[in-house]
């Protein structure tokens, strides 16, 4: 039972370290918008866009060019 | 509808995204809002040039069809094609799989250029030019994608865009020459309607901040009471009498935070109350938090083991997050500009000075007119639904739009007042003013928890001094503490604002948008519901009720009103294109009234001019065509009249009338079936007024015509005075004053923004069905209070008869407390979820649509 010295003082720890860690992400505003985030950080970079495109137009006008 | 070219690159398109529009099971989609041909009744057309391809033809064109796109309408096309040339078409790969877009409806190409948002008074106070816009019908990536590349597409302008898709708002800041007015004009054109956000920086950030830390507080009490818990649960297990001590002491340091920090709210709260001599339901709760707080801290130093560290706790919890929900829903509500499309500069003109108008559109000061004639439209402050002729010698207020003028064609005014001096702005003013001041009364709960707290201590008194007498001293202290901590009334004080919020989301969902949740709580008094008439009762605008006019003439009638700006002439505009869109419907009219645009040619009239008050004329086919007031009209008519003319002949009679709304009639005897006088107050004449109130028996003596906005006010004050609680519903500005007045107030759909301000409850859905939609949701919030307060007492009596018996311990009380606070919980939540199901809240929308 004397684990209990330790652990009770570490349970304590984690939950001020999550309490901190909480403030500080409420401060910095992450929780203002719960949606948008999360899609845009699907979206595609648009440069690498295109250059996919030119790469296709490439593909594209050879076939042109071949028929 | 003129045939438009293909843009360059279009069958690229359609080869990327596959499927920017196809054919799906014969059905022909539109490429922009990818809705099928058949539901929408208007002609298809293709880039290409293939004009009026209907359905029918598809087969043939199948491979013709791979190649070009399809488009619905025109608003679908011209979006498609802004979006095409300024090279965002992505966005239609974006949304496949997404949501479809709705065409974008006539209301959002308003037309304006927003140039008033350039003025210095727009300014925000920051150096950094941050604008926030609300835009209207942003829903999904696409949207998200298409508006966060503003700044690609007017670099000149804008800095960095960001989207909160949820709230729909959008952050914007500008170059430091950039122009607010070119953002919202583009982002006009796309579809989506902007609306200037005035809070000015500091309230937002005001507001941002309380956000934080009453999330932070939040989050601080949920982490205290689960730590707490967590260090109860040896106790209840039964743990050694030396290792229970170590816990009790550590939950002991815990609940202290959770009191004093957490629920400092609290003490607040009643402290502030006590100075103001009332009473909340807060204090008989905080009064058990602390009563439970120094009963446990006096254990803990005594060495028992009677502790309710995690009862308050995880109470105090609880009540945050309930208050913390309500909160957060009340802050809806949109500080918007009204914009307009402005006659005079308002940068040029100073009071004093005489100025010549001589452009249609509406005005920002006061003036008295000092040369000429002119027709103005005075709605906006004055309800008067047909122009006013206005000549020298009067005055004329800001808000009015002037739509035509004398002979000489322009009007000298001299100014008299601008800005904050005018009488617009003067009623504003006072709207402002008043908001804050109104009285409120005792909230329901807290009368209920201040007789429930009563009750409690005449019960706890007897209690221990029955145990006091019988010389059980120890018995007696904590008989008597258990009692008061186990019967504050959490549980009610946990649903009172769950109910709200479920209520309030509730009511957004059907189209209310509730801005003081206090006007349920008003509901039941209301004795009197007051309409205003044009907008609110009728549509507001000039319709046709019957147009006789040969199949012949209707080119030529379209040519002629579509250079007015007459409401007359608008209305007989929008008809006869209505009609003419409308040519897969097999009416009969549309037959008749069936023409194509390329068949009017070049110009069919000459010499067009306006005759003010009079009417309209030109030469057609060398004989003169005029469309003019009727020279006699059948006594008692109260529909508005106009006779088209040809070379002396009456050859056609139109009749038009601002048409009462469809469900008008059901939702007033709805109200007269449940006891609520009915008055109409109105600006306009009175014999249209009183012919309303006849067609829906209202007892004339509370039925008003032909008053301004101030005389409004007046008879709701005497109304409120008198002791009758009164619902204004109303839609313009003429009303805003009054609805400032009455106990509730509620503007319609599609009314002054300034109104839709004011008002406690604004209507999102289109219609009177808002009104009854209100009462509804106040019944059914009155019900489940009612159905609570019997909940919560149930479980009082119930724990406050173990807590006299001795019975009740600290394990009963974990138990039964959050017992009770679930039950209601649910109760409610199941109840309202109900409610949004059955047929009753669904058949809202009664036939509002315009």
């Amino acid at each position: 039972m004397n684990i209990l010295y330790f652990l009770v003082p570490a349970a304590l720890m984690l939950g001020l370290i999550f309490v901190v860690s909480f403030v500080w992400m409420v401060r910095s505003g992450q929780y203002e918008d719960l949606e948008t985030p999360a899609i845009r950080i699907l979206m595609d970079e648009e440069k690498i866009d295109l250059v996919l495109e030119n790469k296709i137009n490439e593909i594209k006008n050879k076939g042109d060019k071949q028929v | 509808m003129s045939t438009i070219p293909l843009p360059q690159g279009g069958q690229d398109l359609i080869m990327r995204s596959n499927s920017a529009s196809s054919i799906i099971e014969g059905e022909l989609i539109c490429a922009h809002c990818r809705q099928s041909y058949g539901q929408i009744k208007s002609r298809g057309q293709t880039l290409a040039g293939a004009q009026f391809q209907t359905h029918t033809e598809t087969d043939e064109n199948q491979k013709n069809i791979k190649e070009n796109l399809w488009f619905c309408c025109m608003g679908c096309q011209t979006v498609y094609e802004l979006l095409k040339s300024s090279g965002l078409d992505r966005f239609y790969l974006l949304k496949d799989n997404g949501v479809c877009l709705r065409p974008p409806s006539q209301i959002h190409f308003n037309n304006s250029n927003y140039t008033e948002w350039d003025t210095p008074t727009n300014q925000p106070d920051t150096p950094k030019r941050e604008y926030r816009l609300y835009l209207e019908g942003v829903h999904c990536s696409a949207c998200l994608w298409l508006i966060e590349r503003i700044p690609t597409v007017l670099p000149q302008d804008v800095a960095h865009a960001q989207l909160d898709l949820g709230n729909s708002l959008l952050k914007i800041e500008l170059q430091k020459e950039g122009k607010l007015s070119r953002v919202a004009q583009l982002i006009d054109s796309w579809g989506y309607r902007p609306h200037l956000i005035e809070n000015s920086e500091q309230a937002y950030d005001l507001q941002k901040n309380e956000n934080r830390a009453r999330l932070i507080d939040l989050g601080v009490a949920g982490a205290l009471a689960s730590n707490i818990m967590l260090m109860s649960v040896p106790l209840y297990a039964g743990v050694e009498r030396e290792w229970a001590r170590l816990f009790i002491w550590i939950a002991a340091g815990l609940a202290t935070a959770s009191v004093f920090y957490s629920g400092r709210k609290f003490f607040q709260n009643v402290w502030n109350s006590l100075n103001e001599k009332s009473f909340s339901i807060d204090a008989p709760i905080l009064m058990a938090i602390v009563i439970a707080y120094f009963y446990s801290v006096f254990e803990t130093f005594r060495g028992g083991q009677d502790v309710y560290f995690d009862s308050l706790s995880s109470l105090i919890f609880l009540l945050l997050a309930s208050r913390y929900m309500l909160a957060r829903l009340r802050q809806y509500g949109l500080g918007q500009r009204e914009s307009f499309q402005l006659a005079v500069d308002p940068t040029a003109v100073q009071v004093g000075e005489v100025t010549v108008i001589h452009k249609i559109g509406r005005l920002d000061f006061d003036a008295v007119i000092r040369e000429g004639r002119a027709f103005v439209n005075t709605s906006y402050l004055t309800g008067e639904s047909l122009p006013v002729e206005v000549r020298a010698g009067d005055m004329i207020y800001a808000g009015a739009e002037i739509v035509g003028f004398g002979q000489n064609s322009n009007l000298k005014v001299e100014v008299i007042a601008t800005g904050k001096q005018t009488r617009l702005e003067k009623i504003f003013q006072e709207v402002r003013d008043k908001h804050h001041v109104r009285s409120r009364r005792e909230k329901v709960f807290d009368s209920w928890a201040r007789r429930l707290l009563m009750f409690v201590s005449v019960v706890a008194a007897v209690t221990f001094i029955y145990f006091a007498s019988q010389g059980n001293w120890d018995a007696a202290l904590r008989r008597t503490l258990a009692l008061l901590i186990v019967t504050c009334p959490c549980a009610l004080a946990l649903a009172a604002p769950l109910a709200q919020t479920l209520i309030l989301r509730l009511g957004f969902k059907k189209g209310l948008l509730i801005k003081d949740v206090d006007a349920f709580e008003e509901a039941s008094d209301i004795q009197r519901v007051v309409f205003d008439k044009t907008g609110t009762l009728t549509y507001g605008q000039m319709e046709i009720v019957e147009m006789n006019i040969p199949k012949n003439f209707i080119p030529a009638l379209h040519e002629i009103v579509s250079q007015s700006r007459h409401p007359i002439s608008r209305a007989i505009l929008a008809r006869i294109s209505e009609v003419n869109n409308n040519s897969f419907e097999n009416s009969k009219e549309s037959e008749i009234y069936k023409f194509s645009e390329q068949s009017i040619g070049p110009r069919l009239l000459e010499q067009w001019r306006e005759i003010p008050g009079v009417g309209i004329e030109a030469k057609f086919a060398g004989e003169l065509l005029s469309l003019r007031r009727p020279l006699s009209l059948k006594q008692g008519d109260v529909r508005s009249a106009v006779d088209l003319i040809y070379a002396d002949d009456t050859v056609g009679q139109i009749f038009l009338s601002d048409r009462t709304r469809s469900e008008a009639a059901q939702i007033i005897r709805d109200l007269k079936i449940n006891n609520l006088k009915i008055g109409i107050l109105s600006g306009d004449r009175n014999p249209v007024v009183r012919n309303l109130a006849k067609e829906f028996n209202i007892d004339s003596d509370d039925v008003i015509g032909e008053i301004d906005p101030e005389q409004k006010a007046k008879k709701i004050k005497e109304f409120e005075s008198s002791g009758q609680k009164t619902l204004y519903v109303g839609d313009g500005v003429n009303d805003a004053l009054a609805m400032s007045y009455s106990t509730i107030s509620l503007a319609v759909q599609g009314g002054a923004e300034s109104v839709l301000k004011t008002a406690s409850i604004a209507a999102l859905k289109p219609g009177l069905g808002s009104v009854s939609m209100f009462f509804k949701l106040a019944k059914k919030l009155r019900s489940l209070h009612r159905m609570n307060f019997i909940y919560s007492t149930f479980y009082n009596v119930i724990a406050g008869i173990l807590a006299i018996f001795g019975l009740m311990n600290p394990l009963l009380a974990a138990i039964v407390m959050p017992l009770s606070a679930l039950t209601v919980f649910v109760a409610t939540y199941y109840s309202i979820s109900k409610e949004f199901q059955t047929k009753d809240f669904n058949q809202q929308n009664v036939g509002g649509e315009v």
